[in-house]
């Protein structure tokens, strides 16, 4: 992040990725008190309104705190943000709240307020006199095409997991008229305490009439809902369309867009609705984090409905059977110990176990070697039908095989290796394994 | 070997509920994720934890196996499913001997995490159940933009299906100054590696760990509810660590004529 700022009369707060400017010092200064106190945004900004809107000062705040960047005008000051690829610009005059906008990445955040004096300065952290400010976010986000949707040469190369019926049109006309509702500015924002947007104010980009058609363009507006809320889809799931149809019938069914939500008491925790921009927004693009982010936990209840429907029930079966030393493989240690081979066997100086997907985890054998000559996890010894295999785990100095045959050789660092009755490994450190079959 | 503990749960900034539980109960330390609407997320994050609790509550002697913490999560499954419904991740660990030495006994299923800080490196144990980490396998995705692809919160298995629950399960070395980690996605979706280490590797004590990391997750946006537990493993007699430890020496090169064949 960075920020550089030109003096002037009023006062700039700037942590990493959140900055505030503010005529009203004593809001700066309580401001700055909660940031850096690892308060966030959200914080700030119930700091801000705790004495109402009546005494609010004007302020800008930028909060980059999260995937995106959002951005809010109070007062006739005016903000541009470039986006990289357009110019966003808006002030807060005439709105009774504040203006906000959100972006999913932006290069630039200008904003002048005041007249300014001397050259910009930079700033890291702190509070300063300032009239004006740039702030570049610190690091890109991530590229346009990252945050898109799985392309279709990924979901293809991971038809498992691929989620391309998601967005295949025929989806379109099951998924917008449904879910235009539960989108519509009020019941999106039922939490919204006191924001009222003037009649005469202009409609906001996005949940205009080509709601639908930017939906379905879009399939990352269509399924932010699922965002942040974990939930569960089979590897297997190729049905998760049918789920977010049935969601987004849910979600207009349980949000209906009836005004009378919005006066439903404000959530604690959760920033207060931003009014709109008194002014339109030059070349305005549906901003996608403005359709829509409700958590999507109705549609989760039916995911996993239809997860219970799709997902085999498919149980471990355990690897290895008999534990009866007389009719199953085991290791003669040259420490004296003997290792039942009814699982997969880690051997070393202090043998660690790499992720065991199903099966049982093995057993660990822990030598001793004072010349540090055995690396910690050295070898692994597994049954593969009524084959014992022996497998190097790429230890520093190898493991040499005699076998009962005479033949000695080294083995090579992670393939198997087939043992006979009476071959013998030799770890190092005068550590030797010999194999007895039944 | 003893063992310090700290832990911390927040709704988050953004949720109405907090669906995230968790379990401090030696041998057993455990966080689960709940999923799902009408709060049977909540109520399944809670059948893990009790069914663990049951089996451990008072009785510090438990032997944990694989199959043992496989079972517990088997009842949690029936418990779920007879229920409320919704589903869970579950990560834990338990402390085991084998072979006479102490380790951890890492399980996940599920996006909830396990990282062991050995004072010198984070390493990250568990490996998710996700769509994202297949498409980081398939190598069509590198681990640091995984934290901001659209599809982050999709597991791949959880807690509260049809099918058996099938943890994945590690067995890694416990060593005095070990610092594991157990966190629900709310802290490893708005923290990323670095930061983890960062709060992992300063000399506070475990409870400290786990406020200050919950407080840089709430800070970054708290958009998720957060969980994590810390737990230290102290050194016999000596809580301030620098215990001699020569098991995590790198394996000398053997010096032999013929290395040439051998050596690696």
């Amino acid at each position: 992040m960075s920020v550089r700022y030109r003096p002037g009369p009023m006062a700039l707060v700037a942590v990493p990725a959140i900055v505030l400017l503010t005529p009203d010092d004593a809001v700066a200064l309580r401001a700055w008190e909660l940031l850096d106190g690892l308060a966030g945004p959200t914080d700030v900004l119930q700091d801000l309104i705790r004495d109402g809107f009546a005494t609010l000062p004007p302020f800008v705040l930028v909060d980059a705190t999260g995937d995106g960047v959002r951005v809010l005008v109070r007062g006739d000051a005016r903000a541009e943000v470039d986006t990289g690829q357009q110019t966003a610009r808006w002030t807060g005059a005439g709105v009774s709240t504040w203006a906000e906008r959100s972006f999913e990445q932006v290069t630039l955040v200008r904003v002048d307020a005041r007249e300014t004096a001397g050259d910009p300065l930079p700033l890291r952290a702190g509070v300063v006199r300032c009239g004006g400010f740039e702030y570049r976010p610190a690091t890109g986000p991530p590229a346009a095409a990252e945050r898109q949707p799985v392309p279709t040469e990924v979901i293809e190369s991971v038809p498992a997991a691929g989620p391309a019926p998601i967005v295949q049109p025929a989806a379109a006309p099951a998924v917008a008229p449904a879910a235009a509702p539960a989108v519509a500015p009020v019941a999106e924002r039922a939490v919204a305490p006191v924001a009222e947007p003037g009649p005469d104010l202009p409609p906001e980009p996005g949940c205009t009439p080509d709601l639908a058609q930017t939906r379905t363009d879009d399939p990352e507006d269509g399924f932010d809902h699922l965002f942040e809320s974990t939930i569960m889809r089979s590897v297997e799931d190729a049905a998760i369309r049918e789920v977010v149809e049935d969601a987004a019938a849910l979600d207009g069914a349980a949000e209906p867009a009836d005004p009378a939500g919005a006066a439903e008491p404000a959530e604690p925790s959760e920033p207060p609705e931003p009014a709109e921009p008194s002014e339109p927004v030059e070349q305005g693009e549906p901003d996608p984090a403005r359709l829509g982010d409700h958590d999507g936990r109705t549609i989760m209840s039916g995911d996993l409905d239809a997860l219970r429907e799709q997902t085999p029930n498919t149980d471990p079966i355990p690897s290895g059977a008999s534990t009866d030393p007389a009719t199953t493989a085991r290791l003669e240690l040259s420490t004296g110990d003997v290792v039942v081979l009814d699982r997969d066997v880690v051997i070393g100086r202090r043998p660690e176990v790499e992720r065991v997907q199903g099966g049982r985890v093995p057993t660990v054998v822990t030598v001793p070697s004072p010349q540090q000559d055995v690396s910690r996890t050295h070898l692994r010894i597994g049954r593969s039908g009524e084959q014992v295999l022996a497998t190097d785990l790429h230890s520093m100095n190898g493991t040499l095989l005699v076998g009962a045959d005479g033949i000695t050789r080294n083995l090579d660092g992670g393939a198997p290796h087939p043992l006979a009755d009476g071959d013998t490994l030799d770890i190092g450190d005068g550590v030797t394994l010999t194999l007895r079959m039944p | 070997m003893e063992v310090v503990w700290g832990a911390r749960t927040d709704r988050g900034l953004v949720r109405e509920l907090n669906e995230d539980a968790y379990l401090t109960e030696p041998p057993v330390f455990l966080v689960a994720d709940g999923m799902g609407g009408h709060r049977s997320g909540k109520t399944a994050s809670a059948a893990v934890i009790e069914e663990f609790q049951a089996a451990t509550a008072g009785r510090g002697d438990v032997q944990v196996t694989p199959e043992w913490v496989t079972e517990r999560l088997g009842g949690a499954n029936t418990r779920i499913r007879a229920g409320a419904g919704g589903g869970t991740t579950a990560v834990g660990v338990a402390l085991v001997d084998r072979d006479e030495l102490p380790y951890w006994l890492v399980f996940n299923i599920g996006d909830s995490r396990a990282y062991l800080h050995t004072g010198h490196e984070l390493r990250q144990i568990s490996v998710d159940h996700s769509v994202v980490q297949e498409l980081v396998d398939a190598g069509q995705l590198t681990q640091d933009r995984a934290r901001f692809h659209p599809e982050r919160h999709i597991v791949t298995r959880a807690v509260g299906t049809p099918a058996s629950p099938q943890p994945d399960f590690w067995l890694v070395p416990r060593e005095p100054g070990d610092r594991m980690l157990l966190c629900s996605d709310g802290i490893t979706s708005e923290l990323g590696d670095a930061d983890i280490a960062a709060a992992l590797g300063r000399p506070d004590p475990a409870q400290r760990v786990a406020e200050n990391l919950t407080a840089l997750a709430l800070r970054a946006g708290g958009r998720d509810n957060i969980t994590c537990i810390v737990v230290d493993a102290l050194p016999l007699g000596d809580p301030a660590g620098a215990a001699p430890d020569g098991d995590r020496d790198e394996t000398r090169p053997r010096h032999r004529p013929d290395s040439l064949g051998v050596g690696r």
